[in-house]
């Protein structure tokens, strides 16, 4: 099954993203803990995208794609920023005690997988692979 | 979401509910700093908070630092359900003083 919406890069729109992925994965095998792990991932990885990507700017895209396959679900999130490197995505080895970090070693906590997938055009294509299972 | 302040034996209580997310960490930052600033040992009441997500976590990692140098206590309280698993998975349980309830230091 594969599912996709569109939402402004306005921070209050955060809200319904996180809905919109609690609401498609609700048929999904994942466990309540899972799933609400899951919905952080991907909430934090849009909310890179505000802050650094769109830096504010409200009148930008994100794209959620949420497929789920037969073990695992697969977000993949659109935008149209400024190209950024597999480097940036990368968890940075700094204290959690000290702000800034955190949303990144979220994501690659919960996920299995975060790559850049290579497109044509512009923007950035960020996927985020989360299996069912613990 | 919605931030109440009370005072209860002479500490401020800062009670979160709802979600607290990129949109309004910043206020959030404000409200409890603001108080460190006055003096004040501040527990944070997270018992009604549904969501808070790195930005959150971050705001309340800057109060206590901000406690740590004022030498004021700083707490957080009744943790559950999905907040309680972000605590788990930054590994921050460890880092802040968690207590079951506002009552617990009464």
């Amino acid at each position: 099954m594969t599912v996709e919406q569109s939402f402004t890069s306005c921070t209050s729109e955060l809200r319904q993203i996180r809905d919109f992925v609690e609401k498609v994965c609700e048929s999904s095998p994942f466990t309540n803990d899972k799933l609400a792990a899951t919905v952080l991932a991907v909430d934090e990885a849009c909310a890179n995208i505000i802050r650094h990507g769109y830096e504010m700017d409200k009148t930008g895209c994100i794209n959620l794609t949420i497929t789920l396959n037969a073990d695992h679900a697969v977000f993949l999130i659109k935008d149209t920023c400024a190209e950024i490197s597999d480097n940036t995505i990368r968890p940075k080895k700094k204290s959690l005690k000290e702000p800034g970090g955190l949303g990144l070693h979220l994501i690659h906590t919960v996920a299995e997988s975060v790559r850049l997938v290579p497109h044509n055009g512009c923007g950035n294509w960020l996927e985020l692979i989360v299996s069912y299972g613990e | 979401m919605e931030l109440k302040i009370t005072s209860v034996q002479s500490r401020d209580v800062v009670a979160l509910e709802g979600d607290v997310d990129l949109s309004n960490s910043k206020q959030v930052k404000q409200s409890i700093i603001a108080l460190i600033k006055q003096g004040s040992d501040v527990v944070v009441d997270i018992s009604a908070l549904n969501y808070i997500d790195s930005s959150g976590m971050a705001s309340l990692v800057e109060a206590l630092n901000e406690a740590k140098q004022a030498g004021t206590q700083f707490h957080i309280a009744g943790a559950q359900g999905a907040p309680l698993q972000v605590f788990k998975l930054t590994r921050l349980d460890t880092v802040f003083s968690m207590i079951d309830s506002v009552d617990a230091l009464s």
